[in-house]
């Protein structure tokens, strides 16, 4: 079965910056993906690559094994996208804008939106002007909903809710993904959030991606080794940064370490630290 | 088109549209009521609205449907939609496009309907308003929509072309209804009776695509970060430099005086003659009596309609000639008027018939070919074009002239026809028109009149205004179509004027032996003085110019006539100066000035 999304060595670059560096990543049906990073990694532009907002320079993007150079309107239909800012049209009240969304999908359900925004807290008949940034957010993501599309990309959407509101948004975006099988892309720098939500992550730095795996699997392959004597890692490990090391999971059992060493795994925010750092070994994919 | 889009345009900005349709109503119902009580044109009131409340409303729609689009940031939203940057951008600006054709047209048809109030005015005679009514509002639509792409700076676009109306109007005295795109509505618009020419509609048509193109492209390129990028507020800096920026145009336009409108040159007096194609006047003064005014006045007319004919020109302009006592008879003088006032000359009143004739002839063809003519590597041929025609029939001038080339002393260099400017400082007006007519009047002798006219047709054709004229051909291509060229042209005037020189011999050792030279030298407290010197003759003419870094055609001199064999020139120089000084001596042989000396003096 082909990956509901596939890049390889995307390049993009806004006049000298290069916001992507020749990224991959692969994200499977139904699965929910955390793309982890910090600000300026290229996360966004990422997602407005997916979006057909912005063109590649270079590599190829796979949508559920299509290969585009860029994401037409017609694939667009299938996706779901919440941005970082709600930048609805003030007037509008959330039944009107749901009414001037469904003209652009044809799989536009009337029905869910109206849940959706029941379930969400939406008020339908005020004015998206003077809703609160978190009810924006929730609006964005009913409307994302409503026409039930099999990908949902999120761009760190919940970056200005208050802890219930985020935990109300999570949870709904992993009961959609489990419900519905929806594949969703969930961009943030927000370790525990994606911690909680995602099957898989990947971190990106500088453009490209750093690391890329299921989260228990990470917490395999990095570890903190702490020792009394100078280690340089043996064969099959590497540096990540500092004492954090990174190797196969076999490896770290088969591994004789001085008397003294301590070994311990790290939660995902400690392994997002060493590798979000500019000096850390890009490439280190999965 | 985006059905969605157009309701969603519908609802946004409905109210303020009607709000801006009720107020040009009004505006419309005012203008029409003044413009008839006033007694004017049957659409004076029409092209009043569309010329002040049009670029209202094109403003309005621009701001609404573009403008407050990037700067709410909505268009962040739209992109994240299934619909492309493309469409969204052709919706609106179609829809503005179409908002203000609609205007074009209500104000069209109210303004009939007051026509039809007073006189029967059929439609099909109206039309024509129409259609440049909608020109008009579609090319202001489409500026407008480019300003607004250009967010921030919008007012400023604005500004500038308001600006640069008023400057026209004012400084250059443009009349309002001359101007590009307002030309639409000039006064055959405003009357019903006529068009305007179809150049105007070309006009209008290549601002709006421009204008079209502008506005996309600021939408589009860089997946539309331009335009969101303009749409940005102004820093404090831009904003006081905009500020600076338009009272200082402000202010200096304020202070510019406004250029009269002038008639076109006429005189009310004197002889006149009207040609086929030629109209001129020459007014006598002293021995130029009224019939040898007449004769002169009937023998331009006649010399220009065959010049006009011959090379095709579709440029007739007036000549006029006045006479003035005490002036030199060999310096005319041109008067520096725009082409529509035509040639006039100021010449003595003794001054040589053909030499007038000769300058109209040399004027007409300069202007025709807005002086591209005068080219270096053409002019010799212009020259030689302008002196040979009033002699064409003239066996006795055409022999008096090339006496006057015989007297040109030989070997002259290989490049002497292509580098026609030095050699005309170096002989001087007289000698160096007889070099041009020897040349020309060979080429005549050798491919015969009509070819050489054929030639000369394309050479001096009339040059395209515009950057096609880097393509035209070169003169030496068009010679080389007659089978001649520059070098075996100029070898063969050169064997005519040796055998001119044997016919005259007898007068030509007639002519005094003459010696001139410049010298300068510099004394302490005096400077730098320049003396002139000329040996065998007891008066002569000294011109001189302090050539700046810049000049290369030294132009009209000052003059310095000497009694005497030498003389100080007037003229103060410092080191490191150039100075052009000439010596020049009545010829009574050549009955003309002839060039002693032309020297280019550096003062090291």
């Amino acid at each position: 079965m082909s990956d509901a999304i596939r890049l390889t060595d995307l390049r993009v670059r806004y006049g000298r910056v290069r916001a992507l560096d020749g990224l991959s990543l692969a994200v499977s049906r139904g699965e929910v993906y955390g793309f982890l990073g910090r600000n300026g990694a290229g996360k966004t532009t990422t997602l407005r690559v997916l979006m057909g907002i912005v063109g590649a320079d270079a590599g190829t993007i796979e949508l559920d094994g299509q290969p585009m150079k860029r994401v037409s309107v017609a694939t667009k239909r299938s996706i779901g996208y919440v941005s970082q800012e709600q930048n609805f049209y003030p007037w509008m009240t959330p039944a009107q804008l749901g009414r001037f969304v469904a003209a652009f999908y044809p799989t536009w359900d009337n029905d869910e939106y109206g849940r959706l925004l029941r379930v969400l807290d939406v008020p339908p008949d005020r004015r998206s002007g003077v809703l609160s940034g978190g009810t924006r957010t929730k609006l964005g993501l009913a409307l994302a909903l409503a026409p039930r599309p099999p990908l949902l990309l999120l761009d760190e959407p919940t970056s200005g809710l208050d802890p219930v509101a985020r935990r109300e948004f999570n949870d709904l975006v992993a009961s959609m993904a489990a419900e519905r099988g929806t594949t969703v892309f969930l961009s943030s720098h927000l370790v525990d959030e994606v911690e909680g939500v995602a099957t898989r992550v990947g971190i990106v730095q500088a453009g490209r991606m750093s690391i890329e795996g299921r989260v228990d699997e990470l917490r395999e392959r990095v570890r903190r080794v702490r020792s009394p004597v100078p280690l340089e890692p043996p064969p099959g490990f590497t540096r990540v940064r500092g004492d954090v090391w990174l190797a196969d999971g076999s490896l770290w059992a088969a591994a004789a370490w001085p008397e003294g060493t301590s070994v311990e795994q790290l939660p995902l925010e400690e392994i997002f630290l060493a590798f979000a750092r500019t000096d850390a070994p890009p490439g280190a994919a999965a | 088109m985006s059905l969605p889009l157009l309701r969603k345009e519908a609802r946004e900005h409905g109210a303020v549209l009607a709000a801006t349709a009720a107020i040009g109503g009004l505006a419309l119902y005012a203008m029409l009521g003044v413009a008839e009580n006033s007694g004017g044109g049957r659409f004076v009131g029409l092209t009043r609205f569309l010329l002040t409340i049009g670029p209202l409303v094109a403003f309005v729609l621009a701001n609404r449907l573009l403008v407050r689009e990037y700067t709410g940031r909505t268009q962040f939203f739209l992109e994240t939609l299934p619909i492309g940057r493309v469409r969204v951008f052709a919706t609106k600006w179609l829809l503005g496009c179409a908002l203000m054709l609609l205007t074009a047209w209500v104000a069209w048809r109210v303004a009939l309907g007051y026509v039809r109030r007073t006189e029967v005015l059929a439609t099909a005679d109206a039309i024509g308003v129409l259609g440049c009514a909608a020109a008009f509002c579609v090319t202001i639509w489409a500026f407008a929509a480019l300003a607004g792409m250009l967010g921030r700076y919008r007012y400023l676009a604005w500004a500038a072309v308001i600006i640069a109306a008023l400057l026209a109007m004012n400084v250059a005295g443009i009349p309002l209804f001359d101007l590009p795109v307002i030309r639409l509505l000039g006064q055959g618009v405003q009357m019903a009776t006529a068009l305007p020419e179809t150049s105007a509609f070309v006009e209008a048509l290549v601002v709006a695509v421009l204008c079209a193109a502008g506005a996309a492209a600021l939408a589009l390129v860089g997946s539309g970060a331009m335009a969101s990028t303009l749409a940005q507020r102004m820093t404090a800096r831009e904003r006081a430099f905009a500020l600076v920026a338009l009272i200082a145009v402000g202010t200096i336009s304020t202070t510019l005086e406004p250029k009269p409108v002038q008639p076109p040159f006429e005189i009310t007096r004197g002889e006149r003659y009207e040609g086929r194609w030629t109209r001129v006047g020459v007014l006598p003064a002293g021995t130029l009596d009224a019939d040898a005014a007449r004769s002169l006045a009937r023998s331009i007319a006649e010399d220009n309609d065959a010049l006009i004919d011959a090379l095709d020109l579709s440029a007739h302009p007036p000549v006029f000639v006045l006479a003035q006592q005490g002036m030199d008879r060999h310096v005319m003088q041109r008067a520096a008027l725009s082409t529509e006032d035509g040639i006039v000359l100021k010449v003595a009143p003794n001054a040589p018939a053909e030499n007038v004739r000769m300058l109209v002839a040399h004027s007409l063809v300069a202007d025709a070919t807005i002086d591209r003519g005068m080219k270096d590597d053409r002019h010799v041929l212009l020259d030689g074009l302008a002196s040979y025609w009033p002699l064409r029939d003239d066996e006795a001038g055409r022999e008096r002239w090339w006496l006057r080339a015989a007297s040109i002393p030989e070997p002259l260099p290989a490049d002497y026809l292509t580098e026609w400017a030095r050699t005309s400082e170096r002989f001087g007006e007289c000698q160096s028109l007889a070099l041009a007519f020897s040349v020309f009047d060979t080429l005549v002798q050798r491919v015969g009149r009509d070819a050489t006219m054929q030639s000369m047709k394309e050479l001096f054709r009339e040059p395209k205004d515009d950057v096609r004229v880097l393509f035209e051909r070169r003169p030496t291509a068009t010679l080389a179509a007659s089978g001649v060229d520059f070098a075996s042209l100029a070898s063969a005037a050169s064997a005519a004027r040796a055998e001119a020189r044997e016919r005259h011999a007898a007068e030509l050792a007639r002519r005094p032996l003459l010696d001139a030279a410049v010298d300068w030298r510099s004394t302490p407290g005096r400077g730098i003085e320049i003396e002139t010197t000329v040996t065998g003759a007891s008066r002569y003419s000294a011109y001189y110019r302090l050539l700046l870094p810049w000049t290369t055609d030294a132009g009209d001199m000052p003059r310095l006539d000497v009694l005497g064999p030498s003389a100080v020139l007037p003229l103060s120089p410092s080191r490191g100066d150039r100075v052009l000084a000439v010596i020049e001596v009545d010829d009574e042989i050549l009955d003309c000035p002839v060039r002693l000396l032309a020297e280019r003096l550096r003062f090291r």
